[in-house]
């Protein structure tokens, strides 16, 4: 197995390059507009791979996505969660859904909560063993905080609140119910827009280890959980609505 | 870069190919391997030394692309113009468009451990791997020449034979049965997962 993980540091993004040399494909996740499509199609060609398959994980609220052009670029489809409500096509990918690379098995998580279209990918090496081994979890578990709830656009008809209760279930009923050996490898870290003030500015941690130690993971319930990511928020990422907008595929302020 | 390369599709390709210009597939080796252009050669962009690989092949001079992955075949073509190529075409949509157009996909034929073991008293077997991997055994009646060697053995083979070619994991016999099918051995295969998986599923090897 190929993996890597690139980071734009300016931004706390996290992206990933994940592939397998014995049928010479590559997966890429979340690609930084900071790194540029070259940089991508380079990166996968040295290592003896073509990018087959590109995914976003979410709409993005930090970064302009160059996720359309890189799939163009490298020929391959374009995949969102079939929950993503965008101006242009995409290859949709809902739960249970999986990307099979050789032996290595990647396979969709519905994570929402920080927006409606999160999701995760499960990551299992079938030459490894039987159980998943890594999971990408996009925007909703980081190391050490997790992802907010209230980057939502003017005229939307949800709110922090009902954002927050859907990232609740996502982290406590679909990824806490992974196994604790499950390595974590998140869309952001340090100091991104994009979660809670204790991300940290490491970039891997496992399950086991966020479930006793994450502290948006210690509230005892929804409610509690609410409050505590409501009442720890960032400022606004720098031009969100308009970089929203932009991976919306819309120019226009309606939305 | 100079003049654009035009863009053709599988019937102007085609033709382009028949007056005898060579077409190049950039993709992974194995991705080749699975369906490429009839006649086109492999010669996966990025791996260092390309567009050495390609001078190694043939003298600069005019070529066709397939267009499979869009961003490397620009920067392909950057450096075979520089190195004095020139591109006088690219298939446009790449080995897709070939095989929608009803044209067929060349592919490299691969094998089981479980076929090879059926058919193994019928075929060539050659080892490609070195010296000091062969301790651990071969498969029974393997001729054994290491991959960089097999450009002077080319000439020993017989294109009427069967060859299966076999090495630890099925990669570097992958790249030698690309070679040996290149330099017109139509009867070429390969073992997948090499000897790993021969010796995974039981079958015996001679020290």
């Amino acid at each position: 197995m190929i993996f890597e993980q690139l980071a734009d540091p300016g931004l706390g993004c996290l992206s990933y390059l994940i592939g397998d040399e014995g049928t010479g494909e590559a997966i890429v996740v979340d690609p930084l507009e900071k790194l540029g499509v070259d940089l991508y199609i380079q990166k996968a060609a040295e290592r003896g791979l073509a990018i087959t398959q590109v995914v976003d994980t979410h709409l993005h609220a930090d970064h302009v996505s160059i996720g359309r052009r890189l799939a163009e670029a490298a020929g391959a489809p374009y995949r969102l969660s079939k929950d993503a409500s965008v101006n242009y096509s995409f290859d949709p990918l809902g739960e249970g859904d999986t990307f099979e690379l050789g032996p290595l098995v990647l396979k969709v998580l519905m994570t929402p909560g920080h927006t409606p279209d999160g999701l995760s990918l499960l990551a299992t090496d079938t030459s490894r063993g039987r159980e998943p081994w890594f999971v990408l979890t996009g925007d909703s578990l980081f190391i050490g905080d997790v992802a907010r709830p209230d980057l939502i656009l003017p005229g939307s008809d949800e709110t922090p609140e009902t954002r927050a209760a859907v990232l609740y279930r996502t982290l406590f009923e679909t990824l806490l119910a992974l196994p604790d050996t499950v390595e974590v490898y998140p869309g952001h870290y340090g100091a991104s827009t994009c979660g809670g003030r204790y991300m940290s500015g490491k970039t891997v941690s496992t399950i086991g280890f966020e479930r006793r130690y994450n502290i948006a993971l210690k509230e005892a319930d929804e409610r509690s959980f609410t409050h505590f990511v409501m009442a720890g928020l960032k400022p606004l990422p720098d031009r969100y609505e308009e970089i929203k907008r932009k991976n919306l595929g819309v120019t226009s302020d309606r939305v | 870069m100079s003049e654009n390369a035009r863009s053709l599709d599988p019937k102007a390709f085609e033709d382009v190919v028949r007056e005898g210009v060579p077409a190049l597939d950039l993709r992974p080796l194995a991705l080749f391997a699975r369906g490429h252009v009839q006649g086109a050669a492999s010669v996966p962009y990025g791996r260092a030394g390309f567009p050495d690989q390609v001078l190694d092949m043939m003298s600069p001079g005019r070529v066709l692309l397939v267009d499979d992955i869009p961003a490397v075949t620009k920067m392909a073509r950057a450096d075979l113009e520089e190195a004095g190529f020139k591109v006088v075409g690219v298939l446009s949509g790449g080995s897709r468009a070939w095989e929608a157009s009803g044209r067929t996909l060349e592919v490299l034929d691969q094998v089981t451990a479980d076929e090879l073991w059926d058919l193994v008293k019928d075929v060539k077997v050659i080892d490609v791997r070195e010296p000091y991997e062969l301790a651990q055994g071969v498969i029974p009646g393997a001729i054994r020449i290491p991959l960089n060697m097999l450009p002077e053995a080319v000439h020993d083979l017989d294109p009427a034979e069967t060859h299966v070619l076999v090495c630890a994991t099925g990669f570097r016999s992958l790249v030698a049965q690309a070679y040996l099918h290149r330099r017109g051995l139509r009867k070429v295969r390969n073992l997948v997962g090499g000897m790993a998986l021969w010796e995974g599923c039981g079958y015996p090897v001679e020290r």
